[in-house]
């Protein structure tokens, strides 16, 4: 179906109304709150915090009590990840099992975060680091000293509220 | 899981495999054409001979009253004994629907086209050609669509094997953790560049 | 000579003063590559284009690009594994391909949710599909040269990204639903920061409309441009706001009636005109029915548990199912096959880009390179759906 033609006063008409409409907005919006941000900062304190159950870098939890690693190294994250970008090498039998090794590839991961549900212990949480790049992709391999380290300041995993 | 949630899962299951038989309105119009035919939870299914395909679409899809003239879907299927091409056809403005498949051999898979019916079948055709190697006789722009030129066989074949050589991918593992993780593109420094890189 | 511009002009070619003229220059049609690389294709889309002086004869859309084999990594993982690949080759609508996926492999097995459940999938997708019109009009006003409205349109839908990342962790590719529930129930805050933006929205979507929707420069360039026909539609399968904005009113979730929409009041706008302008002002008032329906669910949203227990090892019957859905790009299919097995024997999408794109020759025939940009744009195709 073929839209009416229009008689040239009348658009002429309707130019003029849509123009000043268009500047009324433009105005209404320049006086509103400027959402965006400058980012990177230089004070690192001033960059965005994501919320809780931030799908992010990874970190293991330590036991604070026992000190030592909550994970058993049972080894079901690294099977249920759908892009197998973490490997487990187990040390010990029963309860003493604990991860001698303990590897995410980060630039493999796609944070979708099995990982962390399927832990029966809680031990792996992700966290909210969402500044990962580097220069050679090989850096993006999280071995056990780091995620130890991340996890020092988690007591639980990351959950939303 | 108890005893009797199991045994009432395994009612369940075979109350949903039941199949009643093909509607009287699409049995009489197509007569013997249909090799299997049945009413699955509220769908038609419908399996044709190819020779038979696209007598079978024209009726189920503009002959009949009612006719199921809208094609959502037209796919490929690897069955491992025999390739299958589905089509899903739906009334319009309604949930009703009939599928209507073709069973052909894994050998020299020929169908012929359903692009005169339904222009839409164009590129689904392309799609299934290409990932199941199903020829469609008689269609119009019979390139592939989606691969690029140079790939060897079919790929969404279950009998398909990642190529040994790619040139752009790399089967060698970047990390020597991950010996299994290979296919990535490749990072090599370009010649005259390596220390730059290494540092 | 104004008239001509407004909606007459595909009727026939200009007319040149004499024919003699028109012999008398030797004219050759030419062929044009518009992309992979070009901005306003929407993504690494590649058009042929045999062009005639300005009008095109032909054009030829070549994808693939973008070709990530979506469906035979579904074969190599398991049912719980494949839901974060759902997100990813239709980003703009992460949240709908999730609800495909999960209610295809939920009827499989036979699992019901609960009603919470079903009203915060309802919300999710409802919000995505406003997110998914807010970067069409923003895009569709950068394709006709206004820059002004897609700030506008992104910083709307920053709020709805950000109501995202405090209920699933992501930004844009979610991972929020599970196959018999979802990752988390909502957040504390989610009920009231989500009324409060869709208190404001509906205003915001009248400004869009004064500052580009009526602007007379905006429409004529789009009405009259793509004339889509209802016969059209039919041949190629047309489905979504496209379809709406040639008149006929088919909309999966009115058809179909999957999830808790027969419980909700809403009204499927349609336009009958079948131009670039008609599929506008239909996603404008889809907006608009989305808020209706987000604040009904809000309403009614009921309390409870949100997951239903599934066996984490999950072997549905052997069998089949194709189940249909309404994305913001129209209908969303996904045929699943199952062989009694941890692993999906076979998944197909019903990529609703992939049969709206075919039309685009047809749209494009006879009208200028110009418009090429606007029949895409009004088309609202997102790449990697295609390609998958």
């Amino acid at each position: 179906m073929a839209r009416a033609k229009k008689a040239i006063t009348s658009t002429i008409a309707e130019a003029v109304v849509s123009i000043i409409k268009g500047h009324w907005v433009t105005l209404v919006n320049f006086w509103r709150p400027t959402v965006c941000e400058r980012y990177p900062h230089k004070d690192k304190s001033l960059d965005y915090k994501p919320g809780p159950g931030y799908k992010g870098d990874f970190a293991l939890i330590t036991d604070k009590e026992k000190g030592r690693l909550r994970c058993i190294a049972c080894q079901t994250c690294e099977r249920s990840c759908p892009n197998g970008c973490i490997r487990v090498v187990p040390e010990g039998k029963g309860k003493e099992r604990y991860p001698a090794e303990f590897y995410i590839d980060v630039g493999l991961c796609m944070n979708c975060g099995i990982c962390v549900e399927v832990c029966p212990v809680d031990a792996l949480t992700m966290t909210p680091d969402y500044e990962c790049s580097v220069h050679d992709p090989r850096d993006l391999v999280r071995n056990i000293e780091q995620l130890t380290e991340r996890g020092l300041e988690f007591d639980e995993v990351s959950r939303v509220k | 899981m108890s005893e009797e949630q199991d045994k009432g899962q395994k009612e369940e299951e075979a109350a949903r495999q039941v199949v009643e038989p093909l509607p009287e309105q699409i049995a009489e119009a197509l007569g013997d054409r249909v090799s299997e035919g049945g009413v699955l939870d509220g769908v038609v299914h419908i399996t044709v001979p190819a020779e038979e395909l696209a007598d079978a679409l024209r009726i189920v899809g503009f002959e009949i009253e009612n006719s199921y003239s809208h094609l959502s879907d037209l796919c490929g299927v690897d069955r491992a004994d025999c390739i299958e091409v589905v089509y899903h056809l739906f009334r319009p403005m309604s949930d009703e629907a009939v599928v209507v498949r073709v069973k052909l051999p894994r050998g020299n898979p020929q169908v012929p086209t359903a692009t005169e019916l339904w222009d839409t079948a164009n590129w689904a055709e392309r799609e299934a050609a290409e990932m199941y190697g199903v020829t469609f006789t008689g269609h119009p722009d019979p390139r592939p669509l989606l691969l690029p030129e140079d790939i060897q066989g079919h790929p969404m074949r279950k009998d398909w094997e990642y190529p040994e050589e790619h040139p752009y991918l790399s089967r060698e593992p970047l990390h020597e953790d991950f010996p299994d993780v290979v296919g990535r593109v490749r990072v090599e420094a370009p010649p005259g560049r390596e220390e730059e890189i290494e540092e | 000579m104004p008239v001509v511009r407004n909606g007459g002009r595909r009727d026939a070619c200009p007319t040149t003063n004499s024919m003699e003229t028109q012999t008398a220059l030797p004219t050759e049609e030419l062929l044009i590559n518009m992309g992979p690389q070009h901005p306003s294709t929407h993504g690494v889309l590649r058009l042929v284009l045999t062009l005639d002086g300005e009008r095109v004869v032909e054009a030829v859309p070549h994808i693939g690009y973008l070709h990530s084999s979506m469906e035979k990594i579904a074969e190599a993982s398991t049912y719980q594994q494949y839901v974060p690949y759902a997100d990813r080759y239709d980003y703009l609508n992460a949240m709908g391909n999730e609800f495909a996926y999960v209610r295809a492999v939920e009827k499989l097995c036979g699992i019901e949710v609960t009603p919470r459940c079903e009203y915060i999938r309802v919300i999710m997708a409802e919000m995505n599909r406003i997110a998914s019109h807010l970067v069409y009009f923003g895009c569709l006003g950068l394709d006709s040269g206004a820059w002004t409205p897609f700030l506008y349109c992104f910083r709307e839908r920053e709020v709805v990204l950000q109501l995202f990342e405090d209920t699933s962790g992501q930004r844009l590719l979610y991972h929020y639903l599970r196959i018999g529930g979802l990752r988390n129930d909502l957040p504390a805050h989610f009920c009231d920061k989500l009324a409060e933006f869709l208190d404001y929205f509906p205003d915001r979507i009248k400004e869009y409309d004064d500052l580009l929707t009526y602007n007379v420069i905006f429409r004529n360039r789009l009405e009259g441009t793509g004339q889509l026909s209802q016969e059209l539609c039919r041949r190629y399968s047309i489905s979504g706001p496209n379809v709406r904005g040639s008149g006929i009113p088919y909309d999966v979730r009115r058809v179909v009636g999957y999830s808790i929409y027969p419980q909700l009041e809403f009204d499927i706008p349609t336009q009958e005109e079948g131009d670039a302008f008609a599929r506008h002002l239909v996603r404008v008032e889809e907006m608009r029915q989305s808020v209706r329906i987000l604040k009904q669910c809000l309403e009614k949203l009921p309390e409870g548990e949100i997951n239903v227990k599934v066996p984490r090892k999950l072997k549905p019957v052997v069998g089949e199912v194709f189940e249909r859905l309404e994305s913001p790009r129209g209908e969303l299919g996904c045929y699943l096959v199952s062989d009694g097995s941890e692993k999906p024997w076979r998944l197909h999408w019903r990529a609703p880009s992939f049969y709206n794109l075919q039309v685009l020759p047809e749209l494009v025939r006879g009208a200028y390179v110009a418009d090429i940009v606007i029949i895409l744009g009004s088309i609202d195709i997102v790449l990697p759906d295609i390609d998958r």
